[in-house]
């Protein structure tokens, strides 16, 4: 089985304050200062591939692991660290100078590019990332391919060669299903969340194993519409300090707020 | 003829009221490790003895008779306050032991704006009375990355420090007076004075007993202007280590006083700096206190770095973004939880100090060998974060898998051979195992190499404070039946 990880680097936007939202000249916001991780979703799709992969190993089978980010050289060291990890393939796609932020059509072309050029069986993408936030690359990359979807996936176990057991949310709903390949998953809350870690003797091993370079082709229409402005969303919520202390404060809480809110339930 | 547990518990009930001793299983549990056995405790894997309660006390008057009623009957008892302890200064060894909490003592008791000087209770969590102080223009100039979390008592008594001890010193340079319950129950107070010569400095009995020797009640600490708009923060990439630890020890002995003087190296730099220095050094220094004052400090260190080419200087708001990240609070440790658990992958620390001679053949040995003797690292690096004219201290970072052991085995598949390196040949080459985690109930094995003739002090206090010794047993000093 050929499966394929999609993720994205993003900045920790966590570490940032509202000063420091400054729309830039080209209508960007300077997140160099602050540290980089991986999108939360894509770690845990990039954990899915490993686990498939020693699920496959018990089964007999094996598994040939690629890990995909669009990025600058920044990237590198997280391809690296998947290199350690036993990845097959790591690769990266410099989006160069064009600004596909807010563009999952361009996105997802250039993904779908390399899954022409490399078929897969499984795409294993996370299913929003802070920056962008569109929910639909996914989607994109599915349709162009013309597979099967599965949105909200937060489970997925190897059951043969050519089928999974997916298991999605939707809506606090949790469905179970048995999938055949080909096909392109959207990961969402899952069950693991966090990447394992490379020992440093793996590193030092692959340290110097190559980081494949895809080009990125776009067509005009993947790269319609510009960005005009961007907006800090501020998301503080108001809040009280209520003066009395101790039993008293407790009965102040729940007579002039908590009382009414339940009312209303 | 010991008590029984619920006997025990009655006694505690009758000085401190019901409402104050806690017995539920899972906080007695909670209360019998700290984080040295955070990977057993991320497990729910208890191997230490549960005590019998955690009491929580309000004032001196209850901590002395708790004292009193242990010391006549044997009971041990262990003290704490924020319960952020690293090196198993909070494990209940012995069964129905009392752990005896200061947490709930948090009044700030005086702020002596003229005399620049601070009085509160032992419960008192630093980033409080940080906050409280800083409202009036001024700083206790104490910072670990703890302070979120720790408490005066504890800072006390394990002889912390924090990131600006360069500039302000460790807690030992900022406590004036401290009141204290001993073993017997005797409350002493030592006043809190400038300077005095009246026989030996016996702050330095309380400074550091990491509850073997008494309870801290009250602290009073010094104050300092605060001028963040004098602030100047400067940052380096640079690729050795070792040049490093030279541009600080050339900027601490030209006589410089940077408030923050820190230098990683790229592996414990991969954690912290890989968004602007993958695979570098990262050296860095914080200027502050009077307008002239910082600036000249400032101007100095840029000097000095300056005659070493590797340098490269980088964009201060770099700094300055992650020193504002730096500390941990409670969310932050619940996070580390999840993340231990899924994936398996631990970090522990080991703090030393060494004279400028010997650091950095301390670095790269026990570099070499830990890397090269011990299974599944992830991650060996170290940082220098607390530098003094005659030496340095290095803080080393290592994270492992936990692989093919039971969480109760960790601990002595990694954790303890990689602190043996460390200590081992740290004291092999005249430095000191213990920089400002203390020296809790796992670095005892290597105490009397760590004083050497000097343990006959060290024994002798215990002998004289605690003859019964109930006081934390198996900290500082080894336990023995
Ligand atoms: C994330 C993290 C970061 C840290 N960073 C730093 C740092 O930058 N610098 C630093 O120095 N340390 C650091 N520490 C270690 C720890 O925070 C310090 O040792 C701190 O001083 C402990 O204070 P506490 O109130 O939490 O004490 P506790 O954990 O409750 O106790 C620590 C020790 O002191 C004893 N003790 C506690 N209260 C009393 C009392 N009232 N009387 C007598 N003995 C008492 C206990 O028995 C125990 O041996 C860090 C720890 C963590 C978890």
């Amino acid at each position: 089985m050929k499966l394929l990880v999609c993720f994205k680097i993003v900045a920790d936007l966590d570490q940032l304050t509202p000063k420091d939202y400054v729309v830039e000249e080209k209508i960007n916001i300077d997140t160099s200062f602050v540290k980089t991780t991986i999108n939360c979703f894509d770690e845990s799709g990039l954990e899915f591939g490993l686990r498939l992969s020693d699920e496959a190993e018990g089964l007999n089978l094996h598994i040939e692991k690629s890990a995909l980010t669009i990025g600058n050289s920044q990237t590198e060291l997280y391809l690296k660290s998947l290199n350690a990890l036993c990845y097959d393939h790591t690769i990266r796609i410099d989006s160069g100078d064009y600004d596909i932020r807010f563009k999952p059509d361009a996105v997802g072309k250039a993904i779908v590019d390399y899954a022409e050029k490399n078929q897969q069986d499984l795409i294993i993408m996370g299913r929003q990332s802070s920056e962008g936030n569109n929910f639909s690359t996914p989607q994109v990359v599915a349709e162009q391919l013309g597979t099967g979807f599965i949105p909200n996936v937060v489970d997925i176990h190897m059951m043969d060669e050519h089928r999974l057991k997916i298991t999605t949310d939707n809506n606090g709903n949790i469905y179970e299903q048995t999938v055949k390949t080909p096909v392109v998953v959207s990961v969402g809350n899952a069950v693991i969340s966090k990447l394992r870690v490379p020992t440093l003797r793996d590193r030092m091993k692959y340290g110097s194993k190559e980081i494949e370079q895809f080009p990125l082709r776009l067509e005009d229409k993947s790269l319609a519409g510009k960005v005009r402005s961007l907006e800090y969303v501020d998301k503080s919520r108001s809040g009280q300090v209520i003066e009395q202390k101790g039993s008293e404060a407790v009965h102040v809480l729940y007579e002039d707020y908590l009382k009414r809110r339940l009312d209303n339930i | 003829m010991s008590l029984l547990r619920e006997e025990i518990v009655e006694e505690l009930v009758k000085i401190c009221g019901q409402d104050a001793v806690v017995t539920d299983t899972e906080v007695l549990q909670e209360s019998s490790y700290d984080r040295f056995r955070k990977y057993e405790g991320y497990h729910k894997v208890f191997t230490n003895p549960l005590p019998a309660a955690v009491v929580f006390v309000k004032d001196k008057k209850e901590v002395s008779e708790i004292l009193r009623f242990a010391n006549a009957n044997g009971i041990n008892v262990v003290p704490r306050t924020g319960h952020s302890a690293t090196e198993g200064g909070l494990e209940t060894i012995i069964e129905n032991s009392i752990v005896l909490d200061g947490s709930q003592m948090k009044k700030i008791i005086h702020v002596d704006t003229y005399n620049m000087q601070v009085t509160c209770e032992c419960g008192v969590v630093l980033e409080d009375l940080e906050n409280h102080v800083r409202e009036l223009g001024l700083t206790t100039g104490h910072s670990p990355q703890s302070k979120p979390i720790a408490q005066m008592g504890g800072l006390v008594a394990t002889r912390s420090i924090g990131q600006f001890s360069t500039l302000y010193g460790g807690i030992e340079d900022m406590l004036a007076g401290v009141e204290a319950v001993f073993a017997d129950g005797t409350i002493t107070n030592i006043k809190a004075v400038p300077r005095r010569a009246a026989g030996p400095d016996i702050r330095h009995v309380v400074l550091g007993n990491e509850g073997a020797l008494c309870f801290i009640t009250e602290v009073t600490v010094k104050l300092y202007k605060y001028f963040p708009e004098y602030h100047v923060c400067m940052g380096y990439v640079l690729d050795d280590m070792i040049t490093g630890i030279r541009i600080m020890h050339d900027v601490m002995t030209e006589g410089y006083k940077p408030s923050v003087a820190r230098l990683y190296d790229a592996e414990d730099g991969k954690e912290h700096f890989s968004h602007f220095a993958p695979g570098k050094c990262v050296i860095l220094f914080v200027t502050e206190g009077p307008e002239r004052i910082s600036k000249a400090n400032a101007e100095g260190i840029k000097e000095i770095v300056a005659k070493y080419e590797e340098c490269e200087q980088v964009d201060s708001k770099l700094i300055e973004t992650w020193f504002a990240n730096l500390n941990w609070d409670a969310a932050r440790i619940e996070e580390e939880r999840k993340e231990v658990l899924q994936t398996k992958n631990v970090c522990c620390t080991t703090e030393i100090s060494a004279s400028w001679s010997a650091v950095e053949d301390i670095y790269k040995i026990c570099k070499e060998r830990i890397i090269n003797e011990i299974p599944d690292i992830t991650v060996f690096g170290a940082h220098a974060s607390h530098c003094y004219s005659n030496g340095i201290n290095l803080y080393f970072v290592y994270w492992y898998n936990v692989v093919d052991c039971k969480p109760e085995e960790e601990i002595q598949k990694y954790h303890l051979p990689i602190k043996k390196i460390i200590c081992e040949e740290t004291i092999k080459a005249g430095g000191s195992m213990c920089h400002h985690h203390g020296v809790g109930k796992h670095r005892v094995h290597w105490i009397d190499k760590e004083h050497g003739s000097a343990l006959y002090i060290v024994k002798k206090l215990k002998a004289a404070f605690d003859p019964n010794g109930i006081m934390n047993a198996g900290t500082i000093l080894p336990y023995k039946k």
